[in-house]
């Protein structure tokens, strides 16, 4: 019964922010997407999420990005393990790439942004709720782009830096665009099962590319999101990021982060992606992933965790995206299988 | 009393020089057709010289416009104007390319060596979609929201015409630009999909 409450809250919510493209149809658009997964882990997933985004007017050059989402999954297997402070207690990140499941509706990112371009300067400035620019952070990468899972280093709770968390706040941005600064300030307001403690949150990120190589490096310092009484000090996170891209369609990217997420334990993680989509591939594109977790502390309470993934998405006709992955892991942190194909459907729409 | 003659002179000539503008109405159904291509067979054109950049805009996760003509022969720009990443690609038909994934500020060229119609991806986006269609000839034109097109600068002559709009089937056939056109006295022609 309160599933179908919130569908139907969920159907009024994309309507209504339907209605409002259609009365100001000005370089505005709104987003639906509809997904439905199976993991070989027995999980179960439908997710929905609607966007709305644009500029304000033509004029102004001030844009807008609204984002909401539902998801939840059901699980008939029992993971191995104690569960993790702030990790889903269902023991899986499957289908966690970029959303979180806490069956409500949640504000994902809602922020204003204005762009300049003075003399090919880059400067911008953005205020509202808005992913922690750390590394490779917009949900563009990791929704939908091939994976179904986050990269370890980027789930809630284990021990990194959560795709979950946002920060409330303004972020600026300057340089060129070979060279630029993004610095945000702002507190954090975390959507996923991991919710960092209230305090002040500050990044700052420098990206910088030659030819086609394109590198960041991340700085981040936030509250923890594990209890006062256990974890002291702050979360501090600097991390390094590259991407390649080859005219074949070859594509490799990836991050590496060291920090900790309070004072006295060390976490070190690093995956690389690489997506192949050869123009003869015509709608499938191919991913793999390899990746490790080492989350240092005293015992019993280190973990680590390695991982490899491979999968492909397939764009079909109709609006729908299938994805398919198969993944092989080991290591200490709970799961329920150190094997699993997850596949996934999602129906999108877009109305402009 | 000399001078009004002169520019009248001076107007039929620059007239037929610069040839007439011939515009029309793309309609299916009955109904206007929005980014319909139109364009004029001319084997006899002189050679493509691109004085002008021909851009190809991504922006708010869509790319602008989303039907653009170009003769073949053309550099096309793809700037990436979003602060995301985007990949531009096209594998289906027409030029076939992977421009990879490039930050905020930048921008990649394609050169459509080819006529036909080239569907634009963003491999990171999947609603961001849109068409190129070279053609082979300098006489083209897209038509707007109301389905009005205008070919500029064609010679008076006998043309096979072409049109194609999303999603429809190409048509064909012939249509006539007199002579001493200009643009204040356009013909009109309706090109039609069933």
């Amino acid at each position: 019964m309160a599933l179908r409450a919130r569908l139907v809250l969920c159907v009024i919510a994309i309507v209504a922010l339907t209605t409002e493209a259609q009365l100001h149809a000005q370089s505005r658009s709104v987003e639906l997407d509809l997904t439905g997964g199976y993991s070989g882990e027995e999980i179960r997933a439908a997710a929905v999420q609607a966007r709305a985004f644009g500029q304000v007017d033509l004029r102004s050059q001030i844009q807008y990005f609204g984002e909401v989402a539902w998801g939840q999954r059901w699980s008939e297997e029992a993971m191995v393990g104690q569960p993790l402070f702030g990790a889903d207690p269902m023991g899986s990140d499957v289908f966690g790439a970029a959303y979180p499941y806490r069956d409500k509706f949640q504000v994902i990112e809602a922020y204003a942004e204005r762009t300049f371009r003075p003399r090919g300067a880059l400067l911008g400035v953005r205020a509202g709720q808005y992913r922690t620019p750390f590394g490779i952070y917009s949900r563009s990468d990791y929704g939908y782009s091939g994976f179904i899972r986050p990269p370890l280093i980027r789930y809630d709770g284990y021990y990194g830096l959560s795709n979950n968390y946002m920060e409330r706040g303004a972020m600026l941005t300057a340089g060129v665009p070979r060279l630029y600064v993004e610095a945000s300030l702002g507190k954090p307001h975390d959507v996923g099962s991991s919710q960092r403690r209230n305090g002040t949150d500050g990044s700052v990120r420098v990206q910088g590319y030659h030819k086609s190589l394109i590198v960041g490096v991340s700085h981040a310092r936030s509250e923890p999101y594990l209890p006062s009484y256990f974890a002291h000090g702050r979360q501090i996170f600097t991390g390094a990021d590259a991407r390649w891209a080859h005219p074949s369609g070859v594509q490799l990217r990836g991050e590496f982060f060291h920090g900790h997420s309070f004072t006295g334990v060390t976490t070190n993680g690093w995956y690389v992606d690489g997506v192949l989509h050869h123009v003869g591939m015509g709608p499938f594109t191919a991913v793999a992933r390899v990746e490790s977790l080492a989350y240092t502390a005293a015992a019993p309470f280190a973990r680590s965790e390695d991982r490899v993934t491979l999968g492909t998405r397939l764009r079909l006709p109709g609006y729908l995206t299938a994805q398919l992955n198969y993944m092989h892991q080991h290591g200490d942190l709970p799961k329920i299988y150190d094997n699993a194909v997850d596949v996934t459907l999602t129906y999108s729409f877009r109305y402009r | 009393m000399r001078l009004p003659l002169v520019i009248a002179l001076w107007c039929a000539l620059a007239s037929s020089a610069l040839g007439a503008e011939l515009s029309g109405i793309a309609q299916s159904g009955g109904k206007p057709v929005q980014n319909a291509v139109v364009w004029l067979e001319a084997p006899g054109a002189p050679p493509l010289v691109q004085s002008k950049p021909v851009v190809l805009d991504q922006r708010n996760l869509a790319f602008t416009p989303r039907v653009l003509a170009v003769r073949v022969g053309t550099k096309v720009d793809f700037p990436n104007n979003d602060k995301i990443f985007h990949n531009v690609f096209s594998f289906r038909d027409g030029r076939k390319f992977d421009l990879g994934v490039y930050p905020v500020g930048t921008s990649k060229p394609i050169v459509f060596n080819q006529k036909g119609l080239s569907r634009i991806f963003c491999n990171i986006h999947p609603h961001m979609a849109a068409y190129i269609m070279a053609v082979d000839s300098p006489y083209f034109a897209v038509s707007d929201s109301q389905g009005v097109f205008a070919v500029s600068g064609v010679p008076a002559g006998s043309y096979t015409y072409h049109a194609w709009r999303p999603g429809g089937p190409e048509i064909t056939g012939t249509v006539t630009v007199p002579a001493n056109q200009g643009p204040a006295r356009a013909p009109q022609f309706e090109v039609r999909w069933p």
